[in-house]
């Protein structure tokens, strides 16, 4: 059993080490641009990719009897959902308030704009919300479009599914959440490549570092450098040294990853107290364990942070990356409605980005909150709200005794 | 002048995180007289510190009131200074800024600001320290600052939880003999608690006793002072020791052994 | 029985104490030269792409007053009509890196600046007023979760190309003003609460907590946020600039990146973002010494707010 579980974890590791090694080199070939092989080979491969990270990764995050907990607990969250609505509407108004006068505020905008300004552009500066969820989102259809696929041998005709209007079929709304779904999946795709392999990288990389001291010495002043690097401007570099592919864009995003989580890791390893090192010293364990059992777990509430922001950047890259030159890709829809200086496309799909950032950051949240479930649950922190509210209403109440 | 600090029929009752409540404080009533150095003495989690936050303001009661005089005490306020256990000196503002801090807060005129906050300096004995920042002292030094400050703001009355809890034994020593010299000299009323038996026989007028939330025993004190070892050698002291083991359930015994 | 003589002992330790500074600067030096020396190899190996360090430099200096490439995009574009003539009256921005490069970085401090002021007007009032709280956190929160490269679009579209000044330095101020809200009010939240209790039994208004508690406990922690903010405006600054807005350092970028000469594009793109990244640095330095002299209070290892 032992055994098994140990032969898992290094199937795990060398799998996420070699996969995406294996997906850039079948997937870029000696073509610097984007082809129709390439594409076919780029939906495959992801698929095979996600399919297998999915597979491995599930039982590790949450084993079975946990996931049939999370599952009862989401279908719990959902069967009280309109009571808890009500109820939080009930003790903080303002939220529901705010969100309000927001989505309101944005309309009426969209009146007083569309009077003001002169209609010289197709599409308005502030589209209302009905012009947004209406023409706009069902114009969407039109990046409805796949080459056909073949995965092992078998061949999927997306077609199929929603006919293409960029191939004069009809515009339907299948269509449009096929072409979201598509352009999302390319975008999470090129996200997870670059992320899993940043991540794995940037720790493993780090933790070496740390472990000699001339190491760290040696690699602190250019690695500070290299992160202070703006990598964001670099993209257009980027996509002609690397190449507007798969290939490059992976070894991009975990070029970024990399450089700041290794710093991140430096400097949490160096933040790590010494009483904890010396206590474990004192008490027999050898170098090589102190490192493994009390300073990598030490380590771990100040990676959490760094692991989460790390994410956010991969999330930046993935969606200028593609902006500045992808064919396919959330970032790649958000450039076309820059090209048509349509607002209504661009606020669906930063909406959409939204939405996933917003999972993304939930999700790794979740698997990192595993690492540190030794931590002490935080309860000295001060609500200030409640604390200068306290001194407020306190002297409220004595100027009025007196 | 002074007030007398009265407790009537307090209860708080907190909820645990498991849903059981727990009586932090059982029905405490007693009054302290203006000047008094009153220390509260019990085991720890038996609701001293609960007394003192709710004496306060930091801590509504669930029910009951304190009373200052006829006035019903609520929020905190420069009135009830305390001293806290913790490190609570600002540790960005100047030792000088730190005692001025109550001060500044209740708008005092900058002539006698300067002037209160000089004499409190004397006091403790930082003049040559003013100008510098809390890290640079020692841990004792910083209980100066802290009880300065307290002083400074002219309250009636003085809290204080476990002041010296984390000091070493001279330095705890030490301080007893600032503390004394201040009360001798401001007639303040103190309360003080403690789970250190000796530290009520060194200070207190009266010690009261608290288990499991309940005042269980209030102890006059007519010990002559100073307090030298002598005089808690005595027959009398001995006898004060021995009451309030037995009544925090220690036989003397347990006492010796431990 | 051994005796030691402690004017040995002492000068054993002075020696000990220079010894640990010089193997500083040996790593330090090695570390620099590593960095250099692989980048020199990538330079060999990829010719293409990667300029040699030097190479990058010689470009920078060559171009920096004056460039023959952007009098060439300038003339292409028509706006540089001088030009053509004689070659008097050049507007400056057809004559080298040096304005684009101050523009950018002037945008990016602006932006910098005032997001950090309307971000902590948020973050500190919400502190005296919590209904401030209430009503940005869940607005902040939202807009904070979303990679922020997502806003640029938007700017671009409402300010234009044209009007540099308000689509940089807005995208700059959100992004700085979301970031420092957050970090102002973490910073907040991280101070003791026996401190606060501690200042309410002194006699703590809401108004002197304000002033004496929370805005100077909050300095290191700020400090440390607004050099996270300020090291990610950099990159969007310069990003924004790349979308087609026809000044700055980013600019420069686009510009070659369309390829105005081929054979000079990756010196000339490297050179660029190294630069930004020196600059970065330069101004984290000056930051690093200011922020050490606000927080004297500090322990030494809290100082910068890491």
């Amino acid at each position: 059993m032992r055994l098994l579980r140990i032969l898992f974890w290094i199937g795990w590791v060398v799998w996420l080490f070699v996969a995406p090694v294996l997906l850039i080199q079948l997937s870029s070939s000696s073509f610097a641009a984007w082809t129709y092989e390439e594409n076919t080979l780029f939906v495959t491969w992801s698929f095979l990719v996600w399919w297998t990270i999915l597979f491995w990764a599930w039982p590790f995050a949450f084993r079975s009897s946990e996931s049939l907990a999370i599952l009862g607990k989401i279908a719990r969250g959902l069967r009280n959902f309109p009571k808890r609505l009500l109820s939080s509407m009930r003790n903080n108004p303002l939220f529901f308030i705010t969100w309000a006068v927001l989505l309101i505020g944005w309309q009426v905008a969209s009146v007083i704009v569309e009077g003001r300004v002169e209609r010289t552009l197709e599409h308005p500066l502030v589209p209302g919300w009905d012009y947004v969820f209406g023409n706009t989102l069902f114009r969407m259809s039109g990046d409805w479009l796949i080459s056909q696929v073949d995965i092992f041998g078998l061949e999927i005709r997306f077609e199929q599914l929603a006919p293409y209007p960029a191939f004069g079929g009809d515009r339907t709304w299948p269509a449009v959440f096929l072409a979201l779904g598509f352009h999302s999946f390319m975008t999470l795709s090129r996200l997870v490549m670059g992320l899993a392999l940043g991540l794995l990288a940037g720790l493993s990389t780090g933790l070496v570092i740390s472990y000699w001291p001339i190491l760290r010495q040696t690699s602190w002043t250019p690695m500070n450098f290299l992160r202070m690097i703006p990598l964001l401007a670099a993209i257009p570099w980027m996509q002609v040294a690397l190449g507007p592919n798969l290939r490059g864009i992976t070894i991009f995003i975990a070029f970024g990853v990399w450089v700041v989580l290794v710093v991140a890791t430096m400097n949490s390893v160096a933040n790590v107290p010494d009483r904890y090192i010396e206590s474990a010293r004192t008490l027999g364990a050898s170098r090589p364990r102190t490192y493994f059992k009390v300073i990598i777990p030490g380590a771990m509430p100040e990676l959490r942070t760094a692991l989460l922001l790390s994410a956010g950047l991969g999330w930046s890259l993935t969606i200028a990356a593609e902006f500045l030159g992808f064919p396919t890709g959330l970032g790649y829809m958000a450039s076309i409605a820059v090209q048509e200086t349509n607002t209504a496309r661009l606020v669906i799909v930063a909406f959409v980005v939204a939405v996933y950032s917003l999972l993304t950051f939930l999700f790794l949240n979740e698997m990192f909150k595993k690492l540190v479930s030794w931590m002490p649950q935080r309860t000295g922190k001060t609500d200030i709200s409640k604390v200068a509210g306290a001194a407020g209403a306190a002297r409220a109440e004595t100027i009025h005794e007196v | 002048m002074s007030k007398i600090v009265s407790f009537e029929d307090l209860w708080c009752v907190f909820e645990h995180r498991s849903g059981q409540l727990v009586n932090a404080l059982q029905n405490v009533n007693f009054q302290v007289k203006s000047g008094e150095f009153v220390c509260v003495v019990g085991r720890s989690g038996h609701g001293k510190t609960t007394l003192l936050r709710v004496l306060a303001g930091l801590q509504p009661p669930t029910a009951g009131r304190v009373r200052l005089g006829d006035e019903v005490a609520t929020g905190p306020g420069a009135d009830r200074a305390m001293v806290f256990q913790q490190d609570t000196v600002f540790p960005w503002l100047h030792v000088r800024e730190n005692i001025e801090f109550g001060l500044r807060a209740g708008k005092t005129p900058r002539e006698d600001r300067e002037r209160i906050t000089q004499h409190w300096l004397a006091a403790v004995g930082l003049e040559d320290f003013a100008d510098s920042w809390p890290r640079e002292l020692s841990g004792g030094m910083r209980k100066r600052v802290a009880l300065a400050s307290a002083m400074a703001v002219g309250s009636d009355v003085v809290l204080m939880d476990e002041p010296f809890g984390s000091l070493d034994y001279f330095t705890r020593r030490n301080l007893h003999d600032v503390l004394l010299d201040l009360w001798r000299e401001t007639q303040k009323t103190i309360f003080f608690v403690t789970h250190d038996i000796e530290e009520a026989l060194i200070l207190a007028d009266r010690v009261i006793l608290l288990a499991e939330g309940k005042l269980v025993d209030d102890i006059p004190v007519t010990l002559p002072r100073p307090r030298d070892e002598d005089v808690r050698a005595s027959e009398k002291a001995v006898n004060i020791t021995k009451v309030i083991l037995a009544h925090l359930g220690i036989t003397e015994e347990e006492a010796t052994r431990a | 029985m051994t005796t030691t003589d402690v004017l040995d002992v002492r000068a054993k330790a002075r020696r000990d104490k220079r010894k640990r500074q010089s193997l500083f600067i040996l790593y330090l030096t090695l570390g620099i030269a590593i960095f250099l020396g692989v980048w020199q190899v990538l330079s060999v190996w990829f010719p293409l792409y990667f300029p040699s360090p030097l190479g990058a430099v010689r470009h920078f200096t060559d171009n920096l007053m004056t460039s023959e490439w952007t009098r060439r995009w300038f003339a292409h574009a028509n706006a540089c009509p001088a030009l053509i003539g004689s070659g008097a009256d050049i507007p400056p921005y057809c004559s080298g890196y040096v304005l684009h490069l101050l523009v950018t970085t002037r945008n990016i401090l602006i932006g910098a600046a005032l997001g950090t002021i309307l971000g902590l007007a948020a973050g500190l009032g919400s502190l005296v007023f919590p209904k401030i709280a209430e009503v940005f956190t869940p607005v902040a929160s939202f807009f904070g979760t979303a990679p922020i490269f997502i806003a640029a679009p938007f700017f671009v579209i409402w300010f234009g190309v044209d009007v540099a000044l308000l689509t940089t330095v807005g995208l700059i101020t959100f992004y700085t003003t979301l970031l420092m809200y957050f970090f102002s009010r973490r910073a907040a939240e991280n101070i003791p609460v026996g401190i606060i209790e501690s200042a309410l039994t002194l006699g703590g208004t809401p108004r002197s907590i304000f002033r004496w508690v929370y805005m100077p406990g909050t300095v290191p922690e700020i400090a440390g946020g607004f050099r996270i903010a300020l090291a990610g405006a950099w990159g969007l600054g310069v990003l924004v600039e790349v979308l087609g807005i026809q000044r700055g350092g980013g600019f420069l970028i686009a510009m070659w990146r369309f390829g105005v000469g081929l054979v000079e594009w990756p010196a000339a793109v490297v050179a660029l973002i190294t630069f930004f990244g020196v600059l970065a640095v330069i101004v984290d330095g000056i930051l690093v010494v200011g922020i050490r002299f606000l927080t004297r209070w500090a322990e030494s290892g809290r100082r910068l707010g890491l």
